[in-house]
């Protein structure tokens, strides 16, 4: 009964993200694209957070590290799509590679200490490369890639076009996280996330797991930011920097860091707060300030997940009753 | 001889700063037997188990399991070699239900921690290793319920049963009793004797409640300020006129 | 070699700063375990307030009086109000409730006075410049650099020699042992979070005349502060002084040895002392 009615709202969501385009502008379509890449880097991001117990204050530098390398493929070499993202995958993937061969030395403050250390030399590195990626200006004026299927050739300029192929690859990815969360591997991230100490005297290398999973939050980090910067039509240093990094840490308490949807509910909050609020003031962030601090209060497991526990409670309470 | 003997410690010295805590001590531990560790508290028995896993690196001295030196390694390759170890303090997967406590130690003895994209739910093998652990400790029923929410008892077992889970060949218990009510304490007394008879697995454990000690170790150590006060059968340390000054006399017969 | 020094100079004043922020937030996450993202924004204020009342009471050192107390009390505020309930939280909620905060205060300051840039002059008889190794160097900077000593030693006073600063300095070592021993816990956290964010209120009014006071000048310092604590070891008072001694030469050297990667720099010293030495120059274990 409980997993029936978890599948139904899953399947209501995806047809509805799937038909949406068909009734909305060129505005509501782009807004949806952005909340949709967003979600998928929180999600990345909530592999080493709320699943491994890592909270990485540095995840942006995949991120845009991932969408440098869309856009610098795309201006240059003109490859089709899907070798584009894989490339930029691969990229964001080795830099997690290296970095969290560091990083996965220290945890908790220090984790987090290092990860922004990190995260801050990458942005320094695309800031001051200016012969590579433009320096603050960034990478501009590159055509989106063709999404080349074998059988079909696609464009994607338009922001129908655009979506549903984000859509899709975002889909994929979250079926990727989730099959790794359910596996013997994200059952002993999981273990780690509770008691790296314990997991140790059970037989496993902590920091090679931790390691992994570094791996896997980059890669995925990276899909995100090639997605990125082809909506955007632009890689800039703002992609790398410490404050893009705040974002899906923001993102996913505000959703919630247990469930695994939390990290989407939570950009999609965020995005809709953003939006609503700047139409009627410039200083939106005062306002984002005076919501987040209730709801860290009132919703200590995030907004979905402390909705969740309700139900739950609503559940047994009602159970006993009848 | 030499083949009865599971774990050799060789003048092993563990010192915090300037404090020793652990002074020189040597023993050997009997493969398939009960052995306990006993002391007052402060003695050194849980750093002396934490120098022994691999917690804490020792000062001096040397360890060796199964005739393997042991003494450098790291916490998770001493317990790949199957010496496994319960804490003082509960140590489980709080968030995590009963059966994922079990199935992460059993996924790391089985070597499917790097399975990545096979649901944990089909393995069907392990999902039935993990019940039969549960079954044996009495926690069946509890098996989905999340660890934080069962009673001090049963957490204390879950901790068994994690350690029980990677196929130790030596299993070292700190203070298994510790915190339980006097029912709480029967019960794992004789939880640890069943698993005792039914594993064959070598048991050695730290214990403060010495009606407990005398009634299953077969052999016992005694630790006083760091150093090794005295060994022998349980008749032998009642007896032992240093061990009962270092009690201050008293608790030793209750 | 007239530039070294200078440089050298100018690196001890912004030390000398950064310490005084960073003592602040060191002494927040060492007793209360909180690591107080808002502190930037809270020196900020600091700037904007000593800047409004040095204005409006005609006196730099009114405002150098004042405006810290004032930073302070609305630190208490915050702290009684938002975070007493998320004491028995994971970590990451105090970050995110900082984080707001901080949100908040940006945004107030703009509301308040504007987007823009403001400067205020340095005090009278601190306002020339002095020839020094034959150039001219301001005499406001030198103060700095030797106003952060003097705190120090003063603070070093408050924390070994009155009842007060022990319990801080106990507290901030082993808190469990503090609540043990009778510290009123509670109110040890507001008097900390107080003192703590009085410190950021300080450096602000300090920073005023020297740097330009806009929205953005807290979030920048903030990220050098969590760099110093973390180097000096967090919650230690000699490691703050340190880690600040040691940042502030290192941007200041980097600027005239290695242009282009001074901005990395902090983060390369961050990353380099965690991976040497797990919690800081004089963190303990």
């Amino acid at each position: 009964m409980k997993g029936m009615a978890k599948i139904g709202v899953l399947v209501l969501t995806i047809a509805f993200l799937f038909l949406f385009p068909q009734f909305a502008g060129a505005f509501p379509v782009l807004f949806l694209t952005e909340i949709i890449i967003f979600s998928l880097f929180a999600m990345s991001f909530n592999l080493l957070f709320g699943y491994t117990g890592l909270l990485s204050f540095g995840h942006a530098a995949f991120f845009g590290l991932g969408g440098y390398a869309m856009a610098l493929l795309a201006q240059h070499y003109h490859i089709s799509m899907i070798p584009s993202l894989f490339i930029s995958m691969v990229v964001a993937g080795a830099s997690a590679a290296i970095i969290g061969f560091f990083c996965i030395r220290r945890d908790e403050i220090y984790f987090a200490m290092l990860t922004l250390g990190f995260g801050m030399m990458v942005f320094t590195l695309v800031h001051q490369w200016r012969s590579l990626t433009g320096g603050s200006d960034g990478i501009t004026g590159f055509e989106v890639p063709v999404l080349d299927l074998m059988v079909k050739k696609f464009q994607l300029f338009s922001p129908w076009s655009f979506y549903y192929f984000a859509l899709v690859v975002c889909l994929i990815f979250t079926l990727f996280l989730w099959m790794v969360i359910h596996s013997p591997f994200g059952l002993i991230l999981r273990s780690m996330r509770e008691n790296a100490e314990r997991v140790s005297f059970i037989g496993i290398d902590i920091k090679f797991y931790r390691w992994i999973a570094f791996i896997i939050a980059g890669l995925v980090a990276g899909v995100a930011g090639g997605l990125f910067a082809m909506y955007d039509r632009m890689a800039s240093p703002s992609m790398v920097h410490w404050t893009m990094s705040a974002k899906p840490v923001l993102m996913t308490i505000l959703g919630g860091s247990r469930v695994f949807f939390g990290p989407v509910l939570g950009a999609l909050i965020f995005y809709l707060l953003e939006h609503t609020i700047t139409q009627y003031t410039q200083s939106w962030m005062i306002f984002l300030g005076a919501i987040l601090i209730p709801i860290v209060i009132f919703f200590p497991e995030g907004v979905l997940g402390t909705l969740i526990s309700w139900g739950k409670r609503f559940m047994k309470g009602a159970g006993h009753g009848g | 001889m030499e083949d009865k003997v599971i774990l050799s410690i060789e003048n092993l010295s563990k010192a915090f700063g300037k404090f020793y805590a652990i002074k020189k001590v040597s023993l050997q531990v009997s493969k398939g037997e009960i052995t306990a560790l006993i002391g007052p508290n402060g003695a050194g028995k849980t750093t002396f188990y934490n120098v022994v896993t691999g917690k804490y690196k020792p000062t001096s001295g040397r360890i060796l399991f199964m005739g393997r030196e042991i003494t450098n390694l790291p916490a998770h390759k001493i317990a790949r070699l199957g010496l496994g170890r319960s804490f003082q303090i509960t140590n489980i997967f709080l968030e995590n239900t009963v059966e994922e406590n079990i199935l992460a130690a059993l996924v790391s003895y089985h070597r499917k921690g790097l399975s990545l994209f096979k649901g944990m739910n089909r393995y069907k093998d392990l999902l039935e290793e993990a019940h039969s652990i549960l079954e044996m400790l009495g926690l069946k029923d509890k098996a989905q319920e999340t660890a934080k929410n069962l009673a001090y008892g049963d957490k204390r077992l879950v901790e068994i049963g994690i350690a029980m889970a990677v196929h130790p060949k030596m299993i070292m218990l700190d203070e298994p009793t510790a915190g339980m009510t006097p029912e709480e304490t029967e019960r794992m007394v004789s939880m640890i004797q069943t698993l005792f008879q039914e594993t064959g697995i070598t048991f050695f454990l730290t214990e403060h409640d010495m009606k407990v000690v005398f009634s299953i170790a077969h052999r016992i150590f005694v630790l006083h300020q760091g150093s090794l006060l005295a060994q022998g059968t349980p008749e032998e340390i009642r007896n032992n006129p240093k061990v009962k000054e270092a009690y201050l006399g008293g608790s030793l017969d209750a | 070699m007239e530039t070294l020094l200078i440089n050298i100079l100018n690196g001890l004043c912004y030390g000398m700063l950064l310490f005084i922020i960073s003592l602040g937030l060191t002494i927040i996450f060492g007793v209360m375990g909180v690591l107080n993202f808002a502190h930037g924004s809270f020196y900020m204020l600091g700037a904007y307030l000593g800047l409004w009342l040095a204005l409006h009471l005609h006196s730099f050192w009114l405002a150098l009086l004042v405006a810290p107390l004032l930073v302070g009390a609305l630190g208490a505020i915050s702290e009684i109000a938002l975070l007493r309930p998320l004491y028995n939280r994971d970590v990451s909620f105090q970050l995110l409730l900082t984080f707001g905060v901080l949100l908040i205060l940006d945004d107030a300051v703009k509301l308040i006075w504007g987007a823009g840039y403001h400067s205020i002059d340095a005090p009278k008889g601190l306002s020339g410049t002095v020839h020094l190794l034959g150039s001219t160097y301001p005499v406001y900077r030198l103060f700095i650099a030797i106003i952060g000593p003097v705190i120090a030693v003063v603070l070093w006073f408050f924390f070994h020699k009155t009842a007060w600063g022990k319990m801080i300095r106990a507290a901030a070592m082993d808190r469990e042992m503090a609540s043990a021993i009778g510290i009123n816990v509670p109110l040890l956290f507001t008097a900390v979070f107080f003192f703590g964010t009085l410190l950021a209120g300080m450096a602000g009014v300090l920073a005023a005349p020297l740097r330009a006071v806009g929205p953005a000048m807290g979030d920048n310092i903030i990220i050098a502060a969590f760099i110093v604590v973390v180097v000096g070891g967090l919650g230690s008072f000699v490691g703050a002084f340190a880690g600040a001694i040691v940042l502030g030469l290192v941007e200041a050297l980097g600027v005239q040895f290695v242009p282009h990667l001074q901005m990395a720099l902090p983060y390369m010293l961050l990353a380099l002392v965690l991976l040497v030495r797990p919690r800081g120059l004089f963190g303990s274990e």
